[in-house]
């Protein structure tokens, strides 16, 4: 592991979502890499990692894209992006649906999702602050179960919890405790659509387990979660807010 | 019927879908709890894959050696190819010896082969005998969960069904007193059975020995009066050695329902004296299944439940939105496999969240396979039109740096343009949530602007 | 061809692949009080346990026939009165018996089962048709884990062993735990010393 980031060129990967959506997201996510002394740059080159297709089925369509990643990042030592489930594709998936050559195989293991990338590269000490909110920690799936970026409560492995662990630094956070530590949010991409009632009430089980717990920010490493959460949030007209950790991060060290 | 339809059936009675939800939920507590309390844990889940992976692959060898020390033990050994044939054989069984009742416990086996209706079409009366088993009987439904075959029922329901059916008092739906007439209706089924019918949860090779879990002791009792037992079982039950026995019946229990062990682990080694054992070994499809190295894995499955139990999905659609006999993730895997087109619904019946796979005793790839098995649906046709065209479209717009700037400035214009429009045509998305807010820049303009003052 | 050669054949021509058969012994649970975990998870499995001495072993049955109030008494024990087993007729009689002892082999810690063989029980449905269960035991037959358990007995000597955890239960009924499901209504061990 190298000791310093300062010499290592590392290119931001914003999933084609938040870069749409939530470009908030993005803006502290590059916030957040600076304050820890880690530049980044954005090759405009990028679009989106494929997942959609992937999940749908369609892989084969996003071949190219995947291609594509390879050929934008290829100069990089590291790719960071903020979002657990588009770096699980990313690593996990673009090998077993495309094998790749070497070089490409390479640059997609090279990639990281942002609390991972900062937990073995960054100085810990920048990441400071105050957010005094109770926030509850909503696990994106793929981020937890496929790149374990926490404890999974299925397996009886000890393991550490690297998004916890960013977000205890700050003062006055304080983490709640759900009662079901890691459920599913029910987005699940176009299951969100396909089968609207399940997906919804999944949500909605989340939400209340987080209101029991007395949350007032619903966090999470992945928007896509957030997205499908605060959709159901603002319909019910509901208090409590969902923030990006990237976004908690930032605004912390303001 | 498609799982879409039939799971918002379900959920459409919200209080109901959550009860399900927090009924499974809480055997899913159980199973974490248990699990907590063996410290190798997870290397047991490793034994456990390697072993069921290794006798995967080396099953003709290890049926050979079952079947050969099943019978120098006294029992005779049936092959059949399909449920057709499983079913014949069975029947050919009971005839013979012109038995009239059965007493079965529970089998996923012969469900997925048909065998009650077979048999009662052909004079034959079967009694269900597990308690679960026996309630769904009574209201002619097939089980709605592996392990748990009434999880879908309240109290009040098998109250009502035992008042029409048992005779018992109107009203009363304690589980308890519930259960006791149950005991006491089955007891003379048990006396007067002329056979018993199990499945088998695991074989072992080197021995020719059968093994039978439950937790009501029905298999023993329903193998220990009448003069003749069948056991039923798929061919990839086969474990090598006896000492691998303790590896499973380790991981079992907990995973099923939280439990060290089941009640009753029984170890049957030919007949009882006097009586005869019929061991009959049924393929329906998993040769086939076996032969694509890729959906082999699934063989591995010792039909816990706890993918069902862990399922967000399945606590809310319920075992019946599968219409499969197995349903849930293991559900799902084995239905798509076998029969891509009638089951092309189930794959996507999933929110890939993956907690199949940390739960599974004998770590499944469940999510993987689903993941796999809807590129494959894909790939035969088996996708909707409208949802290949949109895939085809996002992926030629995501080509290009350019034309998924413009598409997303277009669509983020026309949703604060339009937002009711909006609204309208995402309908499967609004029904129950707001559309994102979106902003008048992408991340992309953004950070072009950042640079280009930065430059400056 | 018959069933049997085109299912064998089926099946050899999909190919063996090179998954090695893992060892037995491995780094298993070890307790350091192996009778109270013992006894703690008869208790979790809905039955009871009792340690003992030998010559106590009367006087403990003598309380438990008093405590479930049983007069048909079938014992498979040989220090303990009551009917033999070898006398109990045809299986149907045993349907009456009120409460059966028997002796286990191997008592496990992790779970709380007991390995009863028909060595013992010449019917076996005696085990399942008593309304209460005696298991005596000896204290030098308890091992930690269902490891040590296979590794002490040779299953497939007999027709029928069986593990037996507690009492016969069920939870088909909305996850409500009802201990007495076909089986013996109660089940209590005697570890004996
Ligand atoms: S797939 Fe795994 S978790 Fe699911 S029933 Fe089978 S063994 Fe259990």
């Amino acid at each position: 592991m190298p000791e310093s980031v300062s010499n290592m060129r590392v290119g931001l990967f914003v999933p084609c979502y938040v870069d749409q959506l939530t470009p908030r997201v993005g803006l502290a996510t590059l916030e957040v890499l600076a304050r820890c002394g880690v530049e980044v740059e954005f090759p405009g080159g990028q679009t989106c990692c494929g997942q959609p297709m992937a999940n749908m089925g369609c892989g084969a369509d996003a071949r190219a894209l995947a291609v594509r990643y390879a050929e934008v990042f290829a100069d990089y030592d590291y790719v960071v992006c903020p979002s657990g489930s588009c770096t699980a594709m990313v690593r996990h998936h673009y090998p077993e649906l495309y094998a790749g050559t070497a070089a490409q195989r390479a640059v997609w293991s090279r990639t990281y999702e942002l609390c991972e990338f900062l937990t073995a590269f960054a100085d810990l000490d920048r990441i400071r602050g105050s957010f005094p909110y109770r926030v509850g920690l909503h696990r994106g799936c793929h981020g937890l179960r496929e790149l374990r970026l926490g404890a999974c409560s299925e397996l009886v492995h000890e393991r550490g919890d690297t998004v916890a662990q960013l977000l205890r630094r700050l003062d006055g956070l304080e983490l709640i405790e759900l009662e079901r530590a890691d459920e599913c949010c029910g987005f699940g991409g176009t299951f969100s659509v396909d089968e609207p009632g399940v997906s919804a009430l999944m949500g909605r089980d989340r939400i209340r387990d987080h209101r029991r717990a007395g949350a007032q920010v619903i966090a999470s490493t992945d928007v896509s979660c957030l997205m499908h959460l605060d959709g159901l949030l603002r319909r019910q007209r509901s208090a409590e807010k969902v923030m990006h950790v990237a976004e908690i991060l930032a605004a912390a060290g303001q | 019927m498609a799982h879409t339809e039939l799971a918002e059936e379900f959920v459409a009675d919200e209080d109901r879908a959550r009860w399900h939800d927090q009924a499974l939920w809480f055997v899913r507590a159980k199973r974490d709890a248990a699990a907590r309390e063996v410290p190798e844990w997870e290397e047991l889940r490793c034994r456990a894959a390697a072993i069921k992976r290794h006798a995967a692959a080396h099953l003709a060898d290890y049926l050979e050696q079952f079947e050969s020390e099943a019978s120098a033990r006294g029992a005779q050994v049936h092959w059949a190819r399909d449920a057709a044939e499983h079913n014949r054989i069975v029947h050919g069984i009971l005839a013979q010896r012109g038995a009239k009742l059965v007493a079965k416990s529970k089998s996923m086996l012969t469900e997925e082969c048909g065998l009650n209706p077979y048999l009662a079409a052909r004079g034959i009366r079967v009694v269900d005998t597990d308690l679960g088993e026996r309630i769904v009987q009574l209201r002619a439904e097939p089980p709605s969960h592996i392990v748990l075959p009434a999880i879908h029922l309240r109290r009040e329901e098998v109250g009502e069904l035992f008042h029409r059916e048992l005779g018992t008092p109107a009203g009363l739906a304690d589980p308890e007193r519930l259960t006791a007439a149950a005991r006491s209706n089955l007891r003379s089924v048990f006396l007067e059975a002329d056979a018993g019918i199990t499945g088998v949860n695991f074989a072992v090779a080197e021995t020719g020995g059968i093994v039978v879990c439950t937790n009501e002791g029905n298999a023993d009792l329903g193998t220990s009066i009448p003069k003749l037992h069948i056991a039923c079982m798929g061919i990839e039950k086969i474990v090598p050695r006896a000492a691998d026995l303790a590896v499973f019946t380790r991981l079992l229990a907990r995973s099923a329902t939280g439990q060290a062990i089941t009640s009753y682990t029984a170890h049957m080694h030919g007949p009882r004296p006097g009586a005869e054992l019929h061991i009959v070994l049924v393929d329906n499809g998993r040769s086939q299944l076996l032969a694509t190295r890729r959906d082999r894995e699934v063989l591995s499955c010792i039909r816990c439940g706890a993918c069902l139990n862990t399922c967000p999905v399945y606590r809310r659609s319920g075992g019946y939105s599968y219409e499969s006999v197995v349903p849930g993730p293991v559900g799902s895997v084995l239905g798509a496999a076998s029969e891509p087109e009638a089951k092309a619904s189930l794959p996507y019946a999933c929110t890939m969240c993956g907690s199949c796979n940390d739960v599974c005793p004998v770590r499944i790839d469940l999510r993987g396979q689903l993941f796999r098995l809807r590129q494959d649906l894909v790939e035969s046709g088996l996708m909707p039109r409208h949802k290949r065209v949109a895939a085809r479209l996002a992926s030629w717009l995501m080509r290009s740096p350019r034309r998924f700037g413009i598409a997303g400035k277009v669509a983020r214009w026309v949703l604060r343009r339009y937002p009711n429009s909006s609204a309208l045509l995402a309908a499967d998305w609004t029904a129950a949530r707001e559309l994102p807010r979106v902003p008048e820049r992408s991340f992309r303009e953004l950070y072009e602007q950042r640079e280009r003052e930065r430059r400056r | 061809m018959t069933a049997r050669a085109d299912i064998l054949a089926r099946l050899r021509a999909s190919g063996r692949g090179d998954v090695d058969l893992p060892g037995v012994d491995g780094e298993w649970r070890r307790y350091d009080d192996p009778r109270r975990q013992f006894a703690d998870a008869v208790q979790a499995a809905g039955g009871s346990c009792v340690f003992c001495r030998r010559e106590e072993l009367g006087g403990r049955v003598d309380d438990l026939h008093s405590e479930v109030g049983a007069r048909r008494v079938v014992s498979a024990v040989p220090e303990v009165d009551g009917r033999s087993v070898r006398d109990l007729g045809g299986e149907r009689e045993c349907a009456d018996v009120e409460l059966l002892l028997v002796p286990g082999d191997v008592a496990v810690a992790e779970n709380g089962a007991i390995w009863v063989s028909d060595g013992c029980l010449p019917q076996r449905a005696a085990l399942f048709l008593a309304q209460h269960l005696g298991l005596v035991v000896a204290s030098a037959s308890l091992v930690d884990t269902m490891h040590d358990a296979y590794a002490a007995l040779a299953i497939g000597d007999r027709p029928y062993g069986v593990f037996v955890a507690g009492p016969s239960k069920t939870a088909d009924i909305e996850q409500c735990l009802v201990i007495g499901a076909h089986g013996p209504r109660s089940a209590r061990v005697f570890v004996v010393d």
